[in-house]
């Protein structure tokens, strides 16, 4: 079996989603509404599994849409996406979500994220990735911070939910970031 | 009570898309390379008319679709040939979060000196009064330095800055996010009114 090391990390591998398998996962995910909200600003929805892989057919030739498969049993927990590119600057934005319960806080999306930007600027050249998170979801924010990105701002109330208004936090890490966070790993 | 307009301000009119007649005019203004990004964010070259009508065809079909963007041209009354010197475009719109991106492309140079100030406050007028939204984003490049101080001027507030996350004229720059809520416009105009 071929092992491609610059995908995989210490406790996930990530492999190309397959729009049929992705409809599949995506129509068990989306059913947990907790989840949702933590992914997306939109009311939580339910859609068609044809509609669905229709979808992901159309973005997966614009979106470098990956599966989270632990390394342990090859297990699918969750995905991870490079979008929106803007190869003149060299940016891209990143989105993961952890659909699978019981794998949610124990490491398995900070080590994926880790995968994804070491990616981004060892093999795409990249120099930089962006994200935007809910205020709501502090898990994430450490998880982000832990994988090395820094808050840059916030989109003030832009999120209506729970009976208040949330901001959406905008963080990133630049290549420059990224290499002196390496460089003090090594030390 | 009924007793505004939205499409009509001192120096300016808003109106639809008028393919043919506006096409080689927007095409011209994608000279400016920061005017460009408005109609291709990823295109660094002048559009050509055909390019530019394409641009509208798609454009046209996406505002039939839905309800969750507006595109207004701008145009000068003073204009005999009313040319288009801009847009206003709400997109994105968030229905349940009552959010929004505002764009906000200004090609004729006149119009940017002298009337941007009335450009923002008719797409204020028709975010918050007309739409009911609540807030309002719009992203600038750092280059950019005119535009994101009429923001300001305008009573935007800077929310993010994004480092290095836009490339143009020989160097990397932020891109700014600006952002306004509906209390703040309110309370701008009430100022404004007294």
């Amino acid at each position: 079996m071929i092992i491609n090391k610059e995908l995989q990390g210490e406790l996930v591998c990530l492999k190309p989603l397959e729009p049929e398998q992705g409809a599949a996962l995506f129509k068990i995910w989306d059913r947990d509404a907790v989840y949702m909200r933590f992914l997306d600003s939109e009311p939580p929805n339910l859609w068609v599994e044809s509609e669905s892989k229709a979808f992901l057919e159309e973005m997966v030739p614009k979106i470098y849409f990956f599966t989270i498969n632990t390394r342990e049993d090859e297990k699918p927990i969750g995905s991870i996406s490079l979008g929106g590119f803007d190869w003149i600057a060299g940016n891209a934005e990143v989105g993961i979500g952890i659909g699978e319960e019981e794998y949610r806080g124990r490491g398995y999306g900070t080590d994926a994220m880790r995968v994804i930007v070491r990616y981004a600027f060892r093999v795409l050249n990249l120099r930089r990735v962006s994200l935007g998170v809910f205020e709501y979801n502090p898990r994430a924010i450490r998880s982000y911070e832990k994988a090395g990105f820094t808050e840059e701002g916030r989109l003030r109330q832009y999120v209506n939910r729970f009976g208040r208004r949330w901001d959406v936090v905008l963080m990133g890490i630049l290549r420059s970031d990224w290499e002196k966070l390496r460089k003090e790993e090594q030390e | 009570m009924n007793n505004t307009q939205l499409f009509i301000s001192e120096h300016l009119k808003l109106t639809p898309i008028d393919v043919e007649k506006d096409a080689p005019v927007e095409a011209g203004l994608t000279l400016d390379l920061d005017y460009v990004r408005h109609l291709q964010p990823d295109m660094r070259r002048p559009l050509s008319v055909f390019e530019v009508k394409a641009y509208y065809t798609e454009l046209l079909k996406e505002l039939k679709k839905g309800q969750n963007q507006y595109h207004f041209v701008i145009r000068r009354r003073d204009d005999p040939e009313e040319r288009v010197a801009g847009f206003i475009r709400i997109r994105w719109i968030e229905w349940a979060n009552a959010h929004a991106f505002l764009q906000i492309a200004i090609g004729d140079p006149e119009v940017r000196e002298q009337y941007a100030m009335e450009v923002i406050e008719l797409a204020l007028q028709y975010a918050f009064g007309e739409l009911n939204l609540y807030a309002l984003t719009c992203t600038i490049p750092g280059h950019e330095e005119q535009s994101w101080r009429l923001l300001e001027q305008a009573g935007f507030v800077r929310e993010a800055t994004q480092r290095e996350a836009v490339y143009g004229k020989g160097q990397y720059w932020a891109l700014y996010t600006y952002g306004i809520l509906k209390p703040e416009w309110e309370a701008n105009r009430k100022e404004v009114q007294a």
